[in-house]
C-alpha cells in the first residue's frame, strides 16, 4: 500500500469536493441550462475543464512529464507485473483482460502523429452507454459529482441516489458481471 | 432564485474547470502504476475498486480490481464527500430538504453505476478520458451530449420530468 499516493489523491479528491460546491459545478447541467433557459455558465466550465486537460496533457506528451508518452500498455505488461510482484495473488484481471485490451490497444496521440480509429464493439457499447449516461443524469438532476455535493447540502433525493450508486457496485459483482460478460 | 443574490461569493464554473483541469493532471505523473490511463479521478470506477478491495479484504474473495487499486486505496468518493461537507458547513448552506423523488432518484444512481462500471467512467472521468485523447472517451462525450440533448428537448416537451 502507498501511503503517500494514497494521501496525495485523497486530498486531491478532497479539493474538488470543496471547490465543486463552491462554483456548483455540473457537468449535465451545462447543455442542458444552455437548451432550456440559455444559460450559459455551467457550459463554460465543462469546456474549460475539457480544453484544460487536453492542453495540459498535449504539453506533457510533447515534452516527456508523462514518461510513457502517449498511454499505450498492453496486457503483457499488465500480466508480468501481477505475477512478479504478487505472484501469491491469482490473475483477477483476466475476466477483464480482454476487455481492457480492446480498450488500451487503441489509444492514440493527441498531437496527431499514429493511432487509428476502430469501430470494434466496444464502440457501440461506449456510444450506447454515454447516450444512457447523459439521458439517466438529467432525469436525476445532475452528474454523480453534482449529487454527492447535493447529498452534503442535505438533499435527500441526492441521498437515495447515492444509496443505488453504492449498491449496485455490490449488486453488480455479485449477480451481473456473468451475465454481463456472457453478452458481449 | 436566491442563486442570483448571492452569485458574486461564488467560484466562477469555468474557473472551476481550469483549476479541476490542472488537479486531476498533476497526479497522472505521480502515480506508481499507470495501468488504467488518466485513472486520477472517476467516481463509479473507484467506489468499484473501493467496494471490491473492501470485500476481498473481508472475505477472501478475488473480485477483479483494477491494478492502481491493489497499490493505492482510492478513497475519491469519501473524499469528495469530505470536501463538499466541509465547504457547506464553512459557508452555511446545509439546510435538510425532504426526498420528492426517492425511486427515480435510487434507480438513476444505480443505472449510473451500472453503465459507469461498463463503459469506465461517470460523466466526470468520460470527459477526463476524452481530454486525454483517448478514442472511445471522445466518442462516449459524444454519446453523453447527444443523450443530454435528447433529455432537455424531452423535458421541454414534457415527456419527462427532470429537476
Amino acid at each position: 500500500m502507498n501511503i503517500i499516493a494514497t494521501l496525495g489523491l485523497t486530498l486531491m479528491s478532497f479539493a474538488i469536493g470543496f471547490l465543486a460546491q463552491r462554483s456548483r459545478m455540473c457537468f449535465i447541467a451545462g447543455f442542458r441550462d444552455f437548451i432550456l433557459v440559455r444559460d450559459k455558465e455551467l457550459l463554460f466550465g465543462f469546456f474549460s475543464f475539457l480544453a484544460t486537460i487536453w492542453l495540459l496533457t498535449s504539453i506533457m506528451y510533447g515534452t516527456g512529464l508523462i514518461d510513457d508518452g502517449i498511454p499505450q500498455t498492453t496486457v503483457d505488461e499488465i500480466t508480468s507485473t501481477i505475477s512478479s510482484e504478487e505472484s501469491n495473488r491469482p490473475i483477477a484481471e483476466t475476466e477483464n483482460a480482454e476487455h481492457t485490451k480492446e480498450l488500451l490497444s487503441y489509444e492514440f496521440n493527441l498531437l496527431f502523429t499514429g493511432g487509428d480509429f476502430p469501430i470494434t464493439s466496444f464502440f457501440w457499447i461506449s456510444i450506447i452507454g454515454g447516450f444512457l449516461i447523459g439521458l439517466v443524469s438529467v432525469w436525476a438532476g445532475g452528474c454523480t459529482l453534482r449529487q454527492h455535493v447535493l447529498f452534503t447540502q442535505g438533499n435527500g433525493d441526492a441521498l437515495y441516489y447515492l444509496l443505488g450508486f453504492f449498491s449496485m457496485a455490490i449488486i453488480y459483482e455479485l449477480f451481473l458481471r456473468r451475465i454481463i460478460n456472457e453478452l458481449f | 432564485m436566491e442563486r442570483g443574490r448571492v452569485k458574486t461569493h461564488y467560484l466562477k464554473p469555468w474557473l472551476f474547470g481550469i483549476i479541476a483541469g490542472v488537479i486531476v493532471v498533476i497526479p497522472v505523473m505521480f502515480l506508481p502504476v499507470k495501468v488504467p490511463v488518466s485513472y486520477s479521478f472517476c467516481l463509479s470506477c473507484h467506489t468499484h475498486d473501493l467496494i471490491n478491495g473492501i470485500i476481498n479484504w473481508f472475505s477472501g474473495l478475488y473480485l477483479p480490481q483494477t491494478f492502481v487499486s491493489r497499490k493505492i486505496l482510492l478513497l475519491t468518493s469519501p473524499a469528495v464527500i469530505a470536501g463538499a461537507f466541509t465547504a457547506a458547513a464553512i459557508f452555511g448552506e446545509r439546510r435538510k430538504i425532504n426526498a420528492e423523488r426517492p425511486v427515480q432518484s435510487f434507480l438513476s444512481g444505480s443505472l449510473i453505476m451500472l453503465i459507469g462500471i461498463i463503459i469506465f467512467g461517470c460523466p466526470t472521468r468520460l470527459i477526463i478520458r476524452a481530454g486525454f485523447g483517448e478514442v472511445y472517451g471522445i466518442v462516449a462525450v459524444t454519446g453523453m451530449v447527444m443523450g443530454i440533448v435528447a433529455a432537455s428537448y424531452l423535458i421541454r416537451f414534457k415527456w419527462i420530468v427532470g429537476r
